[in-house]
């Protein structure tokens, strides 16, 4: 899981993925999620002040994979892992912190408003909006895939806009309407 | 495809565009069913809501998951933080599988893992692995996690900062100046390793509760580089502490081991009160005089030419303050001349680029009392008898000191180049004065040894054991033999005529070595001391090893026994710890070889019973090294050697477990020694022959040939990425040999698996026919490397093709009932045509 990953074998990857190969694509992912991984458990919170987020997590995971030497339409695809990657990792480690808090058992759990925002908030939370966005997904593809991209991705407007071979206008609208729905979903 | 949310998505960003107050209206004035305007007004007020729900609950969950991936490392516990460094941070740590509970500080990097961090904590980690003082904070052990974050475990020092501790236990003068000794200390032996500390300051300096002083953090340490004397340049980051660093290093120029000094000034400075110390610290100030006074100014000087040149001379200053003779510090006008011609004198050039901080003392000071000599004849004897001071403090000192240091590979054959250069120069103005001449053949002596150490090209080496043979003649034909002429005769005969065998010009090599031996056992009428002693006992091991395949196995383990004799001789003369140390290692090689040589008796029981005695011994002895010089390379890599030997015995005796359990432990050895120095060509050579070994043993073992086609597999890669100075050295042939035999007769006992079908076992013993040949083609090309510990291979080797033709015979011959039958079947369709 930890070998030394070179632009090589990315672009490798990324070709036969291209061409079909979905267990490539298995590899890619297993590659950023290893990668994603790694830097979580490198980045300590030590910058005073702030605080490493995913979104940090998944662009960092891209310079270390992809160097600079990929052309964008490589990057475009690798992107849609990156992000895939980081989502993983993040609702693999907050589903097993709930599952060792309650012994064994993997229950939702209620959001207490009035609690603050504890780690198993925060977990729980995201298991919601990893499900929320699942149900989105079902239906409304790019919107679901704007979310990730910004948000378990770290990419700019204009990255998700070349990504998904839209406007950055599409871009805004549909992330401000996705965003608001999540919202809701997550209220209800 | 249309999804829901498009329902909404325009009247939406229609909505959004409205002022607040107006949306109500327009959404009430909108087509839709009360149900999506429920929607659209719920959507609404989630986009008024100017909180963003994931941003908090991703950054939660991203802190969470570091959070618990980093409470352990390898075998330690992360207690708590303790400090904050220029790239680091680093935990106290308490050990977990251990009997005992041992407190550790563990340095992890601080933020991303950049390639720049990654290259500096594996930087520190080799610096602090060549670093062995007790005022030094030491490595103890280091590693990787499973997701490729590196750390470092770090002695723990339960103290206070140097001026926190100083403030508590109001010292006296003589007290403070004994703390900084010990710090002059740490930063003279860092310095003679040729490491640049940085960020010397009283925060990196802890005093225990002993009293003991340890400097820390060498974290943003540099090597010296050999070149040029500075440290190699730093673009990406400059981390430097204010008050502290000096003028080149704020302004981003280079830094030399004479920035450390400036450093070292101000933390003294500090110390004794001379200047105001950091806000917090409560430190009682001293009344200073003038001398000392001058010598903190002397050492924090702007400018590096007016500094002290090397911590040992600013110790030697403050000996002097404390012993009321007068500081030099006073004759900073002085001294800055004397550098000035210094740096316009001839040798100057050749001088500054072998760049060590002890040579450019002993040379500061030896020219600097050069120039204080009036008459002009005074000063050329003078000249000569530093420069030949030189020769040897270079040669010798220098290259003991850095020959065991991990990762100055590069720095050594540099430092080779230099040194043959620079004595190539002396000879030439050497005139007759037979001490230098003399002087100079151990300089080329010296360098042989190290080109043979560092698998210097044969016929260069050849070239050098030359020089140091004709300087001695030449010394010889005008003075009487004494002892001293005589072990450097010795010493280049036995160096040239291992030169000779390595270039392959055997005849040449084997007149030296008669010749070497001839000294090496003659008598002489005055008592041997250790240096002579010492050689007649290297010259009789290293015939035993280069003679190989000319002697019979027990002459050889016969020579080597002699060769020990000689050693222990030379043990009882040997008047440091060094030498004893040194001398064991040698009995150590003698054991070793030993016992792979009578593993070749095997017909004798009672030659593979000493065989694991002489194995056992070797590492015995170099376990003993090892625990005492737990930094060197040279002893870990021959303990690595002593294991594998082991490890080689019990499998030829039979016993496998404990062939396994003794490659494991040469393997965790080996490992160790990677850490230490990943880049040291004759580990990597070693390495590949017990990867062989291992491989040989299981095979013998009758294990799985697939598996085992594997592992050689790796070890070809191995091979490959050998360092290009070895790349045409015989020792690949061997090693290619050796793969191409163990290949094909793995491949042989593929093909007699009769699970395989009848084309498939033709083809791997083809296979094998054909590595037969290549691997006769690489002992071709080196036939004396395989010597007599190697014949069962070399066996193997010429017997393989025709047990493979008859193997192949054997398969036309005598056919399996079932496929018999098949082939009758289709001879007689044949027949019926």
């Amino acid at each position: 899981m930890n070998e030394p990953s070179t632009d090589h074998d990315i672009t490798r990857l990324l070709d036969a993925w291209r061409s079909g190969d979905a267990q490539a694509r298995e590899a890619l992912v297993q590659r950023v999620y290893a990668n994603v991984r790694a830097i979580a458990a490198q980045s300590l919170r030590q910058m005073p002040g702030a605080t490493l987020s995913a979104t940090d997590l998944a662009h960092e995971a891209l310079l270390r994979l992809l160097g600079s030497e990929l052309d964008w339409a490589d990057r475009r695809h690798f992107f849609h892992v990156a992000a895939q990657a980081t989502r993983q990792v993040l609702v693999d480690a907050a589903r097993k912190r709930l599952t060792e808090k309650r012994g064994g058992d993997v229950e939702r759990v209620q959001l207490d408003q009035a609690a603050g925002v504890s780690t198993s908030d925060s977990d729980a939370q995201l298991l919601q909006v990893d499900e929320a966005l699942r149900d989105l997904a079902a239906t409304d593809v790019r919107r679901a895939r704007v979310i990730e991209l910004v948000y378990f991705g770290g990419l700019s407007r204009l990255e998700v806009a070349a990504a998904l071979d839209v406007s950055e206008g599409t871009v805004d609208r549909d992330l401000r309407l996705a965003r608001a729905w999540l919202r809701t979903a997550l209220e209800a | 495809m249309s999804a829901p949310l498009d329902r909404y998505a325009g009247h939406f960003e229609r909505l959004c565009a409205l002022p607040a107050a107006e949306r109500a209206a327009a959404l009430a004035a909108l087509p839709l069913t009360a149900q999506e305007r429920a929607m659209l007004r719920e959507l609404l007020d989630a986009d008024a809501d100017a909180d963003d729900p994931l941003t908090q609950v991703l950054a939660d969950s991203a802190d969470g998951l570091m959070a618990e991936r980093v409470q352990r490392l390898g075998p330690y516990r992360l207690l708590r933080e303790i400090g904050v460094g220029g790239m680091g941070t680093v935990f106290l740590a308490e050990r977990v599988d251990g009997g005992f509970a041992q407190r550790v500080a563990i340095k992890l990097l601080r933020g991303f893992p950049t390639r720049e961090g990654l290259r500096r904590l594996r930087q520190e980690r080799q610096i602090l692995a060549g670093l062995d003082h007790p005022n030094i904070a030491r490595l103890l052990d280091g590693g990787e996690t499973a997701d490729g974050q590196p750390w470092l475990a770090l002695e723990h020092i339960d103290g206070l900062p140097l001026l926190a501790w100083a403030a508590q236990h109001a010292p006296r003068l003589a007290q403070r100046l004994a703390l900084f000794d010990a710090v002059l200390d740490a930063v003279a032996h860092a310095h003679q390793r040729l490491v640049i500390h940085r960020d010397i300051k009283p925060a990196n300096v802890l005093v225990n509760a002993a009293g003991e002083v340890k400097l820390l953090d060498f974290g943003i340490a540099r090597l010296l580089d050999l070149d040029t004397g500075q440290a190699s340049r730093d673009t990406s980051t400059r981390v430097f502490t204010l008050g502290y660093a000096s003028p080149e290093q704020r302004e981003g120029r280079a830094v030399t081991t004479i920035s450390d000094i400036y450093s070292l000034g101000r933390l003294l400075a500090e110390l004794v009160g001379a200047t105001a110390a950091p806000a917090g610290v409560a430190l009682p100030a001293l009344p200073l005089d003038t001398e000392l006074a001058g010598i903190i100014a002397k050492a924090s000087d702007p400018d590096p030419a007016h500094r002290y040149a090397s911590a040992g001379e600013l110790r030697d200053d403050l000996d002097r303050y404390r012993d009321g003779r007068p500081v030099r510090a006073a004759r900073v006008t002085r001294w800055y001349r004397l550098r000035k011609f210094v740096r316009r004198h001839r040798l100057a050039v050749a001088l500054t680029s072998l760049a060590s901080a002890a040579l450019l003392a002993s040379w500061g000071y030896a020219l600097y009392q050069a120039g204080e000599a009036r008459s002009q004849a005074r000063r050329a004897a003078r000249h000569a008898g530093d420069v030949r001071e030189l020769a040897n403090r270079f040669i010798s000192g220098i290259f003991a000191q850095i020959v065991d240091v991990p990762g100055t590979q590069a720095a050594q054959l540099t430092l080779l180049d230099t040194g043959i250069e620079y004595l190539n120069r002396l000879q030439s103005e050497a005139g007759d004065d037979t001490d230098l001449l003399l002087d100079l053949a151990d300089g080329y002596n010296t360098l042989s040894r190290i080109q043979r150490r560092l698998y210097t090209d044969p016929a260069r080496r050849v070239g050098t054991a030359q020089q140091a043979l004709q300087l001695v003649e030449q010394v010889e034909a005008r003075l009487p033999p004494t002892a001293r002429t005589y072990t450097l005769r010795l010493s280049a005969l036995t160096e040239l005529a291992c030169a000779e065998a390595a270039a392959g010009e055997f005849a040449a090599a084997r007149t030296h070595f008669d010749a070497a031996l001839g000294l090496a056992r003659a008598p002489r009428s005055q008592p041997d001391d250790f240096a002579l002693a010492r050689q007649r006992a290297e010259a009789e091991f290293q015939f035993a090893d280069e003679a190989g395949i000319e002697l019979a196995p027990l002459q050889r383990v016969a020579l080597y026994a002699q060769a020990a004799a000689g050693y222990t001789t030379a043990r009882v003369l040997a008047g440091t710890d060094t030498a004893r140390d040194d001398v064991d290692d040698s009995i150590a090689a003698t054991r070793m070889k030993s016992a792979r040589l009578l593993l070749g008796e095997r017909a004798d029981p009672q030659h593979l019973a000493k065989a694991m005695a002489h194995a056992e011994e070797a590492l015995r002895l170099q376990q003993a090294l090892y625990q005492r010089h737990p930094r060197s390379l040279r002893h870990l890599a021959n303990l690595v050697l002593a294991a594998g030997g082991v490890a080689k015995v019990a499998g030829r005796l039979g016993d496998y477990g404990r062939a396994r359990e003794a490659y494991a432990i040469t393997r965790d050895y080996d490992a160790r020694l990677q850490r230490l120095d990943p880049d040291l060509p004759v580990a990597a050579v070693n390495r590949i022959a017990l990867g062989f070994e291992q491989v040989d043993m299981e095979r013998r073992a009758g294990g799985e040939p697939t598996a085992l086609l594997g592992q050689l597999a790796a070890i070809e890669g191995q091979i490959a990425q050998v360092p290009a100075e070895l790349a045409d050295q015989r020792v690949l042939h061997a090693m290619r040999a050796w793969l191409h035999t163990l290949r094909a007769e793995l491949n042989l006992r593929r093909s007699e698996d009769p699970a395989l079908a009848a084309s498939e076992r033709r083809a791997l013993k083809q296979e094998a026919l054909h590595d037969y040949e290549r691997g006769a083609a690489q002992i071709a090309l080196a036939p004396e490397l395989v010597g007599a510990e190697e014949q069962a291979t070399l066996e193997l080797l010429r017997s393989g093709p025709a047990r493979v033709r008859a193997s192949l015979a054997a398969m036309q011959r005598g056919p399996t009932p079932a496929r018999g039958a098949a082939r009758h079947v289709g001879a007689s369709a044949r027949s019926t045509r």
